[in-house]
């Protein structure tokens, strides 16, 4: 879309063209497929970015959202101080047992993790699946997108780190965290975009904090999360049940 | 206490101003349905909040044309734009071959508003499509694309970004612009929804 289909298009949003105007603009429409498809989206910018009440009601919503979330979360912890107050030596018999454990069968678990990680982990889907959808006209992002490519993991870091609140920033930099074995720092990056279910990155980003969780020996977390994956829609949903698969074999 | 009740009326009027109280009361008492509903058919809790303020911003952007006009209740009203909503998307990411057969729409009852429902549920959509591809925009981008659209001037946009070079804001905006509409014209979904 050129500058003057840009300016025309928001003339007839505007309701600013002449009745002549009008019927070439619908003609255009009704012809050019292009034409029309970048008129729709035009179109859904200027009606939902312009409508600042709108905006103002889209905050509101995500406070009440984030408000009930956290009281739910605070009940649930309330909840469970309350059930497990009387529990007290059974779970630190548990952490015992668990400690014992560890030290029988710690290698052999870590090598496990560590073959499933390997197997499950490939670096060149990182870029496959997502190259395309960066936003390469971005200083930061492109010079932090080059390094990454030159793996030149800690130089893309200190770049991504720059933009704490960008949404691609944080998925690239769980990328480069994760290079540098970084796995619960990588989860941190990845937890973030994955709060924004509508984003780009949010099937990568899920997929490669359950690898690092397997990596951090968090099978269950992992396990509940790519169940999660197997049952979405997910690019990663085939991977996802068969490392479910995998992890449970264990 | 007991929770305050509203009637209909004052529902669609605090929708209408965005009032707290009320937006809170749809919150408490229609949340978890929208939630059951995607959950029935194991979408996610993101999809329900999703799913819920799409409907919500729908309903409070047709009260804005003064043209809403119901005669089922607005809870009815409500949950039929977001089953049909939910429905219309999964169809879309399944390429259900039933999408659009007759019967569909048989399942609501609601014979009055079905127009206004159809119309509604796609804009939602369109919506949740529009912000999932906005998003992941960097924030400068979105900035510059919702202060232009709320027609500031590209001399304003530069001065609310504290840039210096307003021929860069208008390259800037317009390559935002562009890559945006590139995104969603890639987007399979975006493709059914013309």
């Amino acid at each position: 879309m050129n500058d003057e289909q840009e300016k025309l298009m928001y003339a007839k949003l505007k309701g600013e063209l002449s009745e002549e105007q009008i019927l070439s603009f619908d003609q255009k429409l009704n012809s050019d497929k292009e034409f029309r498809a970048d008129f729709e989206i035009y179109q859904l910018a200027y009606l939902n970015l312009g409508d600042k009440n709108a905006m103002i009601l889209r905050g509101k919503l995500n406070e009440i959202y984030s408000k009930t979330q956290e009281v739910k979360k605070g009940g649930k912890m309330i909840k469970m101080i309350k059930q497990n107050r009387f529990s007290a030596v059974a779970a630190m018999a548990a952490i015992v047992l668990l400690i014992g454990a560890y030290w029988f069968l710690g290698n052999t678990k870590e090598s496990l993790n560590e073959k499933l990680y390997n197997t499950y982990y490939n670096q060149d889907e990182v870029y496959v699946n997502t190259r395309s959808k960066v936003n390469l006209d971005i200083d930061v992002l492109q010079t932090g997108m080059s390094l990454l490519e030159k793996k030149d993991f800690n130089g893309a870091l200190l770049e991504f780190n720059k933009l704490p609140g960008s949404v691609t920033a944080n998925y690239y930099a769980g990328v480069a965290n994760m290079e540098l074995k970084q796995h619960a720092v990588a989860v941190s990056k990845f937890d973030f975009v994955i709060t924004n279910y509508l984003n780009l990155f949010y099937d990568q980003a899920k997929w490669y904090k359950g690898l690092c969780l397997v990596k951090l020996d968090r099978e269950n977390e992992a396990i509940s999360l790519f169940g999660e994956i197997a049952n979405s829609e997910s690019y990663f949903k085939e991977k996802a049940k068969e490392i479910v698969v995998d992890l449970k074999k264990k | 206490m007991k929770k305050k009740r509203y009637k209909d009326d004052e529902i669609i009027d605090g929708l209408r101003s965005g009032n707290d109280a009320i937006l809170n009361f749809i919150y408490e008492n229609y949340y978890g349905v929208v939630q059951k509903l995607v959950r029935k058919s194991f979408g996610t809790e993101s999809q329900a909040r999703d799913l819920f303020q799409e409907v919500i911003i729908v309903i409070y952007t047709k009260l804005q044309t003064g043209s809403f006009k119901i005669t089922s209740s607005f809870f009815t009203f409500f949950y039929a734009v977001a089953k049909y909503t939910w429905s219309d998307y999964r169809k879309i990411k399944y390429k259900n071959p039933l999408r659009n057969s007759t019967g569909y729409h048989d399942v609501w009852q609601i014979d009055e508003e079905t127009e206004q429902v159809e119309v509604l549920a796609l804009m939602a959509l369109r919506n949740k499509l529009f912000f999932k591809h906005f998003n992941a925009l960097s924030e400068t981008c979105q900035t510059m694309l919702r202060l232009s659209m709320a027609d500031y001037s590209s001399d304003e946009i530069a001065i609310e970004l504290e840039l210096k070079n307003v021929s860069y804001v208008r390259k800037r905006r317009s390559d935002c612009l562009q890559f945006l509409i590139e995104m969603m014209k890639k987007d399979a979904v975006f493709k059914e929804l013309l």
